[in-house]
């Protein structure tokens, strides 16, 4: 499929996606902090990671990066940003770059960014691991995201332990949250290996790992 | 780690559709939504966590407005359930208070109204232990922001 894809980090606290897509401090000219300062565009922060990731076939991913200095995270922080702009950015990006899909990375908890991703979003995957803490943490996103509206809400169940019977765990998440399990990731010493150096399913196109996500992909996008 | 994806789609069919709930309203039900406007504080501007504590049918309209950037008076009364001219009396209520903008509109003369967003305030993880050490040292005052105490300080 020859898909624009743009991955934006909102996790302005602490960004980290970038590391994926083989993308360091010096080859980001610009960040969304710049465009949050207004010294920049948002389309200027666009780093085109096609060729870093090895996609072929026609398809375009461009990453957002947010800011990895301390003192650029420390900025926003102590001064805070206009929300409406980051709103707009999200706009933009879609128009200027011509997306077929905008992903949104956010904090893994809830805070002002995050919230507005998912009150624009068409689509909301909440990663989850099967132990009692995120369970806890995943209702209050779950709730969060039923009163925002968002169209489509699917759990993604990582770090799925071999001895755990997949659907007794999915059956169970079901049930709990009354939402759609997209994906059922099995703990993987393969991805444990990769240690975030590479795109996952670059590297292992064929693991079930892989088959999932492009399974959740197909329900985002269905 | 939550991972959200947007699709760029023509958000005003959709909100319509997801809202078609908007069964109109009757008039107990809009004096009785108009009455919950009026008592919202005036606000220079909406964070999003302001999103969660909008009242309904109200908040189906003010998430349509953030993910459509605008809407006219016709699109809001169609998301809300009202008149167009009951729609009309709450979005100059929330012009009034703060919530929302006009902005110029696209088709002829029909005005548009978006989001009035606030400038996020500065977040506060680091050094807050020592914000709150200073403010037990005063009486009921908060010294960095110099109102009465609230949580956040």
């Amino acid at each position: 499929m020859e898909e624009a894809v743009g991955v934006v980090d909102t996790d302005i606290q602490s960004p980290g996606i970038h590391v994926l897509f083989g993308v360091t401090e010096a080859d980001m000219k610009h960040s969304l902090n710049d465009y949050l300062w207004g010294t920049c565009d948002i389309k200027s922060t666009a780093v085109d990671v096609t060729q870093r990731v090895g996609i072929s076939g026609g398809g375009t991913i461009y990453l957002i990066p947010s800011s990895v200095k301390t003192n650029e995270i420390a900025r926003v922080l102590r001064e805070g940003y206009d929300v409406g702009l980051l709103n707009d950015g999200f706009e933009d990006l879609i128009k200027q770059l011509k997306l077929d899909v905008l992903l949104i990375d956010t904090h893994p908890g809830l805070n002002e960014e995050t919230l507005l991703s998912i009150a624009i979003s068409d689509g909301l995957a909440i990663v989850m691991r099967p132990d009692q803490q995120d369970y806890q943490g995943t209702g209050v996103t779950v709730e969060v995201a039923r009163k925002l509206g968002v169209p489509r809400l699917l759990l993604v169940v990582n770090k799925v332990p071999k001895t755990f019977d997949k659907e007794q765990v999915r059956e169970r998440v079901e049930e709990t949250y009354a939402a759609q399990v997209g994906a059922m990731l099995p703990h993987s010493d393969h991805m444990m290996v990769l240690g975030s150096s590479g795109l996952f399913t670059q590297q292992f196109p064929d693991h079930p790992i892989t088959g999932e996500l492009r399974q959740l992909v197909a329900l985002l996008m269905a | 780690m939550a991972k959200l994806v947007e699709r760029h789609t023509d958000f005003v069919a959709g909100a319509t559709n997801r809202n078609h709930a908007a069964e109109r309203m009757n008039m107990a039900d809009f004096e009785q939504l108009h009455t919950a406007i009026a008592a919202l504080p005036t606000v220079a501007g909406i964070v999003p966590v302001d999103l969660l504590s909008v009242p309904q049918p109200l908040g189906g309209a003010i998430r349509g407005l953030v993910r459509n950037k605008a809407m006219d008076t016709d699109e809001l009364a169609e998301v809300i359930g009202v008149t167009p001219d009951e729609a009309r009396q709450l979005i100059d209520l929330l012009v009034e208070k703060g919530y929302l903008l006009t902005v110029d509109g696209d088709s002829g003369d029909r005005p548009r109204f978006c989001i009035r967003y606030a400038r996020l305030q500065a977040q506060h993880p680091l050094g807050s232990v020592s914000r709150v050490s200073i403010c037990l040292s005063q009486s009921n005052v908060c010294c960095s922001c110099a109102a009465v105490k609230h949580v956040s300080c």
